[in-house]
């Protein structure tokens, strides 16, 4: 079964999402802030990441940035969740290489999860995207 | 012997009336000098009086004020100027306060004034400071511009609390909307993994009002962030050309479950794409809300959607048409006011589950875009219709 870490520094928020995760039997691994999150994508390498942007010690951009600089990590899928509704925000995760870019208030947690199922499920019939070329657009 | 008295007689007479002439004229010179003077006398003062008023005008304007010459010698400033800028010495010409501080380039916008020979507003600062510039053209008849005048207004209060405002509701809604979706997960999950375990209908009601509760928490929340953003001018437009069509049909596949819960028809035909400048996201928004609304409000019939094309104004009216409740006449008036539904008074207007902001949002976001969003028509019990414009693009 795939494995899933969450990034996030909300406690509420991240064991909603482990929950979520846990019940459609996924493995869960979970961060509590970004450099925490990066150092369990290298050590866990993980079938994708769940990663908040406004977080304390490294934002989730920041991380982001770092997981697509590293030949180890840059294969891993992103999807960056967060509550900042802002368009550019959204544009900008994308741009930097994320799968996809989701406003947390604005969906149940199940809807979420079928999300990352969907996404998983592309990626197992096709190869994983070369990261570098969604870095650079 | 005679004839020689009357001679001098005569001349004599003569004499004495050229003497009585002459006199009589240096009277009325000294008349008119006495006059002149006098009225050169008042015209002083009235000179006087008005530079009295000038300079008590100047030193008591609570702006910066500054007269330079076409080239920009100072010929007046007053104190604010000085308290604005710091100046405690004095200055001559414009230049030095550029050299002063830099982004102000006061020179450049004094040539711009007076090439142009008209009052310009320029928004500009230095260091913490922000600043409305005006400068306007002293001209003499004829069009000879002899020189400007220049105001500055410190807005650096305004500005900072402007911000502050902004800041409050990107942080307030960041907030809110964190621990909402909180409660909004949860309940979820209570109903899609626990149901088996409400044994009581009460309670399995009362976790999903907490649940509805919630998702209308955040759209409330949402929809403030959205208006005080929208006032402020600070959502940018991402104009580009579209197809209308195809963004109506997205819409019309994303609401069409919930027309078909009503058991309502939702119609829109057209095969062909129709261009406008718009932006996506916004235009998206517009039509949800729109569509919505006429579902929200309509029981039996439905709601279609029609495209009218005006070549000779380049515009495309998007119509919105409804078998519903209609709007009352006295209610019109308010409908694209803030907080403002129609048909609903205070005590009932959470029957709709609306935040009252919603065609307030879209005739910002229409006007954003450059349309016009109206009420076509409504009749009560019979129906609205609802159209907005959008600008045409010739492929």
């Amino acid at each position: 079964m795939a494995k899933i870490l969450i990034v996030e520094d909300d406690p509420l928020i991240l064991r909603l999402y482990q929950k979520a995760f846990s019940f459609e039997g996924y493995e869960v691994e979970t961060a509590a802030n970004g450099e925490e999150g990066l150092e369990k994508v290298r050590t866990i390498i993980p079938t994708i990441v769940l990663l908040d942007v406004m977080m304390p010690k490294m934002n989730g951009l920041q991380v982001l940035e770092k997981l697509k600089a590293y030949p180890e990590t840059h294969n891993i899928p992103v999807i960056v969740l967060t509550n900042l509704a802002g368009q550019n925000d959204s544009e900008r995760a994308l741009a930097m290489g994320a799968v996809k870019y989701i406003v947390k208030s604005e969906h149940d947690p199940k809807q979420v999860v079928d999300m990352v199922r969907e996404i998983l499920a592309g990626y197992t019939r096709s190869e994983v995207p070369q990261a570098v070329n969604l870095t650079k657009s | 012997m005679n004839l020689i008295i009357i001679v001098l007689s005569g001349v004599l007479i003569v004499f004495a009336v050229l003497i009585l002439l002459v006199v009589l004229k240096l009277r009325n010179l000294q008349e008119e000098r006495d006059n002149a003077e006098l009225k050169l006398k008042e015209r002083t003062f009235q000179l006087q009086e008005e530079q009295a008023r000038f300079h008590a005008s100047v030193t008591n304007l609570p702006l910066g004020y500054l007269m330079t010459t076409v080239g920009g010698t100072i010929f007046t400033l007053n104190d604010t100027f000085k308290k604005i800028f710091g100046i405690e010495h004095s200055i001559v010409t414009v230049g030095e306060i550029d050299k002063l501080y830099p982004p102000l380039n006061l020179t450049n916008h004094l040539r711009i004034c007076i090439e142009d020979n008209k009052k310009i507003i320029v928004e500009s600062g230095f260091g913490q400071k922000y600043l409305h510039i005006f400068i306007s053209p002293i001209t003499l008849e004829e069009q000879k511009i002899i020189g400007a005048v220049m105001l500055f207004e410190d807005i650096t209060d305004s500005v900072v609390l402007e911000r502050s405002k902004d800041e409050f509701f990107s942080i307030a809604s960041h907030e809110l909307r964190t621990p909402l979706t909180a409660i909004r997960g949860n309940t979820a999950l209570l109903k899609q993994y626990y149901s088996d375990k409400f044994n009581d209908q009460n309670f399995s009601e009362m976790v999903g009002d907490i649940h509805d509760s919630s998702v209308h928490l955040i759209q409330i929340v949402n929809d403030f962030l959205s208006v005080s953003r929208l006032e402020q001018g600070r959502i940018k437009f991402d104009m580009a050309k579209i197809d209308l069509v195809r963004e109506i049909f997205k819409v019309v596949e994303g609401l069409k479950n919930e027309a078909a819960a009503k058991s309502i028809y939702l119609k829109f035909d057209n095969n062909n794409p129709v261009w406008v400048m718009a932006d996506k996201v916004k235009l998206k928004e517009v039509l949800i809300n729109l569509i919505g609304n006429s579902i929200k409000f309509t029981e039996k019939g439905g709601v279609s959607i029609n495209i009218e094309i005006n070549n000779d104004f380049q515009k495309v009216k998007v119509a919105v048409s409804d078998t519903g409740i209609g709007i009352a006449e006295e209610q019109r008036s308010l409908l694209f006011r803030k907080f403002q539904q129609a048909g609903q008074n205070t005590i009932t207007r959470d029957a709709t589950r609306g935040t009252g902001l919603g065609l307030y949002i879209s005739k910002l976001l229409v006007e954003g875009m450059g349309g016009e969003i109206r009420l076509e028509n409504s009749e009560a019990g019979k129906g609205s219709t609802f159209s907005f414009t959008l600008k045409d693009v010739k492929v």
